[in-house]
């Protein structure tokens, strides 16, 4: 029996290239235009942030769908952004309304990796523009789904109203932004027209006004830091001491330790006392991490030996030369460094 | 004539051979072993919220007993799942997924628990917090020798 079909050898190459740049080219792409962001606010304000987006379904090989828009939203976790955000959104296919993504849904293009889409979302932009992993990625999606079809364009303006400064704390920090659709994700095709997803991050903005006496500064790097900024007595604290951030007395002095007093309160009888550790030792020796970087990690109730009835409140601390001689404290003043011991 | 004699043994081992051919041999599935846990374990890898911790503390005296009588006792005690002494118990002995440790009169603690084996040694995966929620701690325990 003959065959009816004849392709040439140039007709097949040339199907098989078309059929190459159509799985290439399958994803949406996203563009965030233009942002309009604060750069100042007061705790407790009600922020107006507004993106212009362009959305647009580029040779889908599998059209129509339906899916959301998602708009995630990188921001303090002490903020509560899922309690405290409103998203509207006007667009060419429609206006409405975000809600809360579920947190515990798995992020289309990580789903075969267990990630959700706050995990994945942190997995690959991390902690965006900030220096402190105190922040968290919160998803929103649009309440109507949408069909998605080949060469569709949507234009979009998406305002988001979001309330500052739930911990009380001044703040400084960089907000980040990720708009997407719920069927792609945050997905990378082949080339640049293959990114399902837009991205920007804030300039550093500064919420002013908190009365619980911190400052929490995600924005500029520190001369010294905790690390985890969030945490209670039991937890492994890592102290950080970065000396190319400015220069200071211990300039040229390798052997820097931690002068700390802890302010402890016995749980039985409420009577609370100071225990200061500040003897030059290896258990108070911050070992370098890199050129002009330390950092010693403590168990803070095995370091001041606690009673099973004691806790620490807070502490506060120098970082000094071997003999104690040379201190350094916050913003390379003589004031000590602080750390209140708090999980929200 | 000779060549008729060995087709006469050749049809005779026939039957045999097709008997033979077709004998189903039982395959014996080896018995799954009681995950034994009894022992000392030490920290080999521990991370907080991702960071790895394991050069930057010294977990190297910290141990965790596991003795054959359910109970367990913390030496050079750091952050873990539990602060004092206590029971333990697994939810399969075969197939465990979670571990119970119930440090003497206070509240049970269950986490999930990882067993693989890593380079020919058991290893055990626990992964808690310490009272603050929002700080997730892993650690990887392996059994001393």
């Amino acid at each position: 029996m003959r065959s009816h079909i004849h392709i040439k050898g140039v007709k097949l190459w040339m199907l098989c290239a078309v059929m190459v740049i159509g799985v290439a080219i399958t994803f949406c792409t996203t563009k965030i235009t233009s942002v309009e962001e604060p750069s100042t606010a007061v705790i407790g304000e009600t922020i107006n942030v507004k993106l212009t987006v362009d959305f647009t379904a580029v040779i889908n090989l599998d059209p129509p769908y339906l899916a959301n828009y998602v708009v995630a939203i990188l921001a303090p976790k002490g903020w509560k952004i899922a309690e405290n955000t409103a998203i509207t959104y006007t667009s060419n296919k429609g206006n409405g309304k975000m809600r809360l993504l579920d947190p515990t849904r798995l992020e289309p293009t990580q789903a075969n990796n267990g990630l959700t889409w706050p995990q994945s979302l942190k997995s690959k932009f991390g902690i965006g523009g900030n220096l402190v992993d105190d922040v968290e990625w919160v998803a929103f999606e649009s309440e109507t789904q949408y069909p998605f079809a080949n060469g569709d364009n949507l234009q979009a303006v998406v305002n988001i109203q979001m309330k500052v400064g739930a911990d009380n704390n001044t703040t400084l920090t960089r907000l980040g932004y990720v708009v997407c659709d719920s069927k792609d994700g945050i997905l990378v095709g082949v080339g640049t027209t293959g990114v399902a997803y837009a991205s920007y991050f804030g300039g550093c903005l500064t919420v002013g006004g908190g009365t619980t006496g911190d400052v929490l500064n995600f924005c500029d790097p520190q001369l010294a830091s905790v690390d985890p900024p969030k945490a209670v007595d039991n937890d492994l604290l890592t102290f950080k001491f970065d000396s190319n951030v400015q220069s200071t007395l211990l300039d040229g002095n390798d052997d820097v330790h931690l002068c700390i007093d802890a302010t402890i309160t016995d749980t039985g009888s409420g009577a609370t006392h100071t225990v200061q550790v500040c003897d030059g030792s290896e258990k108070t020796k911050l070992k370098k991490i890199s050129a002009g970087k330390y950092g010693l990690t403590i168990w803070p109730q095995g370091f001041f030996g606690l009673t099973e009835t004691e806790v620490i409140t807070r502490m506060s601390y120098y970082i000094t030369n071997n003999t104690g001689a040379i201190k350094v404290g916050y913003q390379n003043t003589a004031a000590p460094f602080t750390y209140k011991f708090k999980c929200e | 004539m000779k060549k008729l004699n060995k087709l006469k043994i050749l049809a005779a081992a026939l039957p045999f051979l097709l008997w033979a051919s077709c004998r189903v041999d039982k395959v014996v599935p080896p018995k799954e072993p009681i995950k034994d846990i009894v022992g000392s374990w030490g920290v080999v890898k521990a991370t907080r919220n991702g960071v790895d911790l394991t050069t930057t503390f010294d977990f190297s005296k910290f141990k965790v007993n596991f003795g054959a009588d359910s109970k367990y006792t913390l030496v050079n005690r750091v952050p873990f799942l539990v602060a004092k002494d206590g029971s333990y118990s697994t939810d399969d002995p075969l197939y465990p997924f979670q571990i119970t440790l119930t440090p003497g009169t206070s509240p049970a603690v269950v986490t999930g628990f990882e067993y693989p084996l890593v380079n020919g040694k058991r290893q055990i995966k626990l992964i808690f917090n310490v009272g603050c929620n929002i700080n997730s701690y892993t650690y990887t325990l392996q059994k001393d020798k």
